[in-house]
């Protein structure tokens, strides 16, 4: 009876303790990660070799790679073309505090991947920028659009003839605006 | 108090057989009961197969505390007639608090919560449980999160290595 319930307690005490949620709440779990560490779970075991690819919450941050924009500008490339794209990007950001040596149509790419994925919330921030495409402004799934730079030129505030977010609810632009 | 005691009682009888009376209040916390009391609203005892006994009791501590809570904040702005901005706050900030005292467990009782705020369907709870699992892997390398979720890496050398080759722009090293 002793020994019985010792190795039951050792089962226990040794069972995986994640494996036991179901697919859907561990993407839960990822979905509050930022997208470097997302990908490296693919390494923990043939279950979550892809779990990763289903992740519907995406936040890639210039700072995880030390702002080393090529590293960055890897990453975020691969991780679109690999990740399983019949899931929605319902969240999605994107963060670059050092654009020096950003490629801007790449980066374009990226946000027009992310608006054709239905997002409900985009966070674009960059330190500058050029033309954010105008797939944004009109974008029917968005509920919450928040646009960073540290300086704004008056040609980027008016970013399309037309603007139609039908479903926004937030917009928060941040940064200061350059006269001349 | 002579509300109480007019209150509705619901049993809750978990997977090992113990039973928990609580208000129907704090059993309509849970979306799942919620529902079953909404479509049969003489039910008084429910069977939880998939709960057992010390999780089932701290999921109901959970909704008891955030019941009274609610209640707390509106018998406040029911006195006052509107809710005062700085009460509001520390009661927010109280219950913070609580709920990060609350989630003090073992990675094995983690897991166990979220399964059955799943299940119960106790949006609170499940997200408080979900983000603190998450805390727990951030910042953690592959082998660190392996060792706190007691994760058996199934995989074989060779194919973590192909694994590896195969995504290396995951595990970029930044300087």
């Amino acid at each position: 009876m002793g020994t019985a319930s010792g190795v039951k307690r050792i089962e226990n005490e040794y069972s995986d303790r994640l494996s036991r949620l179901s697919d859907e709440l561990i993407v839960s779990v990822l979905s509050l990660l930022p997208a470097k560490e997302v990908a490296q779970t693919c390494i923990l075991s043939k279950r979550w070799r892809n779990l990763w690819a289903a992740v519907p919450s995406l936040c890639f941050d210039m700072r995880d790679w030390n702002n080393d924009f090529k590293k960055f500008m890897g990453f975020v490339c691969n991780f679109l073309l690999k990740r399983d794209k019949t899931i929605d990007t319902q969240i999605f950001h994107i963060l670059c505090q050092d654009c020096s040596g950003i490629v801007s149509s790449e980066v374009n790419e990226w946000i027009t991947y992310a608006v054709e994925h239905n997002p409900k919330i985009l966070t674009l921030s960059f330190s500058d920028y050029d033309g954010i495409p105008d797939c944004v402004f009109t974008c029917k799934t968005l509920e919450s659009l928040k646009l960073k730079m540290k300086f704004w030129k008056p040609m980027d505030l008016k970013p399309s003839e037309i603007v139609c977010l039908p479903k926004l609810r937030n917009l928060d632009l941040e940064g200061h605006l350059l006269l001349h | 108090m002579a509300r109480s005691s007019t209150e509705n009682m619901i049993t809750l009888m978990s997977s090992d057989g113990e039973e928990f009376m609580v208000t129907e209040k704090v059993a309509r916390e849970c979306t799942t009961i919620r529902n079953m009391l909404e479509d049969d609203c003489v039910i008084t005892n429910i069977p939880l197969p998939n709960v057992t006994s010390d999780i089932l009791s701290m999921v109901i501590e959970y909704c008891m505390e955030h019941v009274a809570a609610a209640e707390k904040a509106a018998a406040e702005t029911a006195e006052k007639g509107s809710s005062s901005a700085p009460a509001a706050a520390k009661a927010n900030k109280d219950l913070e608090e609580w709920d990060k005292a609350f989630m003090n467990v073992d990675v094995y009782t983690l897991c166990d919560l979220i399964l059955a705020a799943n299940y119960l369907n106790v949006s609170g709870l499940l997200d408080l449980t979900i983000q603190t699992a998450a805390n727990l892997i951030k910042g953690k390398s592959p082998e660190q999160i392996r060792k706190t979720f007691h994760i058996q890496n199934d995989l074989s050398l060779e194919e973590e290595e192909k694994i590896r080759s195969q995504t290396p722009w995951a595990f970029e090293k930044s300087e």
